[in-house]
């Protein structure tokens, strides 16, 4: 049913409950599973990104470091350790158009993400209390295919998973 | 960060050896025409331009930045001392001819004897620009500019997809809009800043909505689509006449009308005016008739062809940003006007403004320049902050990226709680779109 999947990295440790879905769901169909992360640009015609290491241009070597740390990150919540389906990508710009074109680019059978975004970072103590942001909005409104906004570890997109969880969950 | 440290970021070779004598003689003899000469001699030191410029107001009117001290102590001594200049004082010139000056040509206005001091800047660049001294974020855009003709390294084909891409998301909402490429004998060519594909492609929709409403025949090259031109800024003028080049080849091509430029400011500077002299053209003109956004949006509004919904005019006051490139440079500045009391209904001038209007600090390859610029680019601003303060405007609208990005970031250091739009957003939301372009409503319930 799924071919690929991208899973969109906000940064957000509450965004795991939208990978743990994603990978399930692509484990579950045999489909690709993609993670992708878009470097904001500080305005929209900007060349440079915000990264970790504050206002920079996005180069290749910002790109390959951040490609290492999510790699490492995601793979260390997969059970397989090297799964042959899985790949990082990470772009610059404007988060909701980048994933938008990536996803048409990569013909994507579905968009996996959190609720949230780094456009706001005043906003960034609600994660307790979930409120869509602004590129989740954009995607979903905008996507060629179906989106999944993941907020809770109940919210899971396969059914083996659904199964595992039992009734209720 | 010390001035020398920023200085000695290279493009080109990257060499860090000593300064090649014969090239810079080179460079001052092919300057050294009777207008340079003429206005190296005639400054007077009236001080005159010293209270034009933007640096000097933001700076406590400290005199080492009025304009006429700025190209003494470059150009001007390079040509003192006949050359014969070392690495260090190379790298003192690119913190005044980089870091302290947007060649916005306002101090030229307000001299007596009508020194354009920005082309003085202009030639020191060049001089800095061949050993290898240029800031880093230029240097970046050059390689780009070699390789794929276009600042941001963007390919053929992702431009094409790109543009692909956005005829389908617009067509969403206007019926009929298509994006087409390469299309002989369009009536205008539009070429935009490589930042709109790259980043920003909605810019491309939004434009391609407008040109649908008005019934325009138009089209984008698949080549020299890039209208912007960073080399002319870093000093690469052979670059930079290559650059413009490939814009004009690919109009004389497709045999358009006119070259329709984007929103930018320096992209009219560069195509209108400084281009053909860098392509050398020897006539100095343009092949092909170029016209800026601001222009044609005026004239779709003057004659009806894009009609605005009173309803959906700005309500929140707002002003407008004249690019110095559009405006001052361009000529523009009632057309700006104009458009801006179709679009607003609380419209607030800033002061000084039109082609006296200073410029906002991102100017002359500043934005491009980078992170290692920005404390300075804040600093200098301040006089832009405090204009659009006094305003009390809730909107500035701008049709030029880089005006848009220092806005932004000014309205973030200066707490200006303003929004920054650009005209061809504000068209679009408030046009009228006739029926014929209305989008096809989905049947309830089809498959």
């Amino acid at each position: 049913m799924y071919r690929k999947i991208v899973f969109c990295a906000d940064l957000y440790a509450s965004s795991d409950y939208a990978f743990a879905a994603a990978l399930d769901l692509a484990e579950e169909s045999g489909a690709e599973l993609v993670v992708l992360h878009v470097l904001e640009s500080r305005h929209r015609y900007s060349g440079q990104v915000i990264t970790e290491d504050g206002e920079t241009w996005a180069t290749e070597e910002v790109f390959d470091k951040l490609k290492k740390k999510l790699r490492e990150y995601y793979l260390s919540r997969m059970e397989k350790e090297d799964p042959r389906k899985f790949r990082v990508e990470v772009r610059a710009g404007v988060p909701w158009m980048e994933i938008l074109r990536f996803a048409r680019r990569e013909k994507v059978d579905l968009i996996v993400m959190g609720p949230y975004t780094m456009e706001d970072p005043d906003r960034f103590a609600e994660t307790d209390h979930p409120h869509l942001g602004p590129n989740a909005q954009k995607v979903t409104l905008r996507a060629h295919c179906p989106v999944s906004i993941t907020t809770s570890p109940k919210q899971r997109l396969a059914a083996k998973a659904d199964e595992q969880s039992g009734p209720g969950s | 960060m010390a001035a020398t440290e920023q200085a000695g970021t290279v493009a080109g070779t990257g060499e860090k050896g000593p300064v090649d004598v014969k090239r810079v003689r080179e460079i001052l003899d092919a300057n050294n025409g009777a207008r340079v000469r003429t206005w190296l001699n005639l400054c007077a030191r009236c001080g005159l331009c010293a209270e034009s410029c933007f640096f000097y107001l933001a700076h406590n009117r400290d005199p080492r930045l009025s304009p006429a001290y700025k190209f003494k102590k470059t150009l001007g001594e390079m040509y003192r001392r006949k050359g014969r200049v070392d690495r260090a004082f190379l790298e003192r010139c690119h913190d005044i001819l980089w870091g302290e000056c947007t060649t916005c040509k306002r101090c030229s206005m307000y001299c007596p004897f009508g020194i354009d001091i920005a082309t003085l800047i202009a030639a020191a660049r060049g001089v800095c620009y061949s050993q290898g001294i240029v800031p880093e974020g230029l240097a970046r855009t050059l390689v780009n500019y070699r390789e794929t003709g276009n600042q941001m390294g963007m390919s053929v084909e992702d431009f094409i997809e790109t543009c692909e891409w956005m005829a389908e998301e617009t067509g969403d909402e206007i019926r009929g809009v298509t994006i087409p490429v390469d299309k002989a004998g369009a009536a205008y060519m539009y070429t935009m800043n490589p930042r709109e594909p790259m980043f920003y492609p909605q810019d491309l929709g939004m434009l391609a909505q407008i040109l649908t409403v008005a019934g325009e025949d138009w089209t984008v090259p698949s080549t020299g689509w890039d209208c912007t031109n960073l080399p002319m800024f870093a000093g690469d003028r052979p670059l930079a006449g290559k650059v413009v080049k490939a814009m004009y080849d690919k109009a004389l091509e497709l045999g358009v009308g006119k070259i329709l430029l984007t929103e930018c400011g320096h992209a009219y500077r560069s195509a209108a005016f400084e281009g053909p002299y860098l392509a050398g053209i020897p006539d100095g003109k343009p092949p092909v008739e170029i016209v800026h956004s601001v222009r044609l949006f005026y004239e779709y509004l003057r004659d009806g062809r894009i009609r605005i919904d009173p309803a959906k005019k700005l309500k929140e006051p707002a002003t407008y940003q004249d690019p110095c490139n559009v405006s001052r440079n361009g000529g523009l500045w009632e057309e700006g006007r104009k458009i801006m009391a179709y679009l607003t209904e609380d419209f607030r001038d800033m002061t000084p403004n039109r082609e006296h209007n200073h410029c906002c600090g991102g100017g002359g390859g500043y934005i491009p320049m980078g992170p290692e610029f920005k404390g300075r680019r804040m600093a200098s601003g301040r006089v832009k902050a405090d204009q659009i303060r006094e305003t009390g405007a809730r909107i500035v609208v701008t049709p030029c990226h880089n005006c848009f990005d220092q806005i932004n970031d000014l309205n973030k250091e200066y707490e200006l709680g303003v929004r920054v739009l650009s005209i061809k957003e504000i068209i679009c939301e408030a046009m009228i779109v006739p029926e014929e372009f209305l989008p096809e409503q989905e049947e309830e319930g089809a498959e």
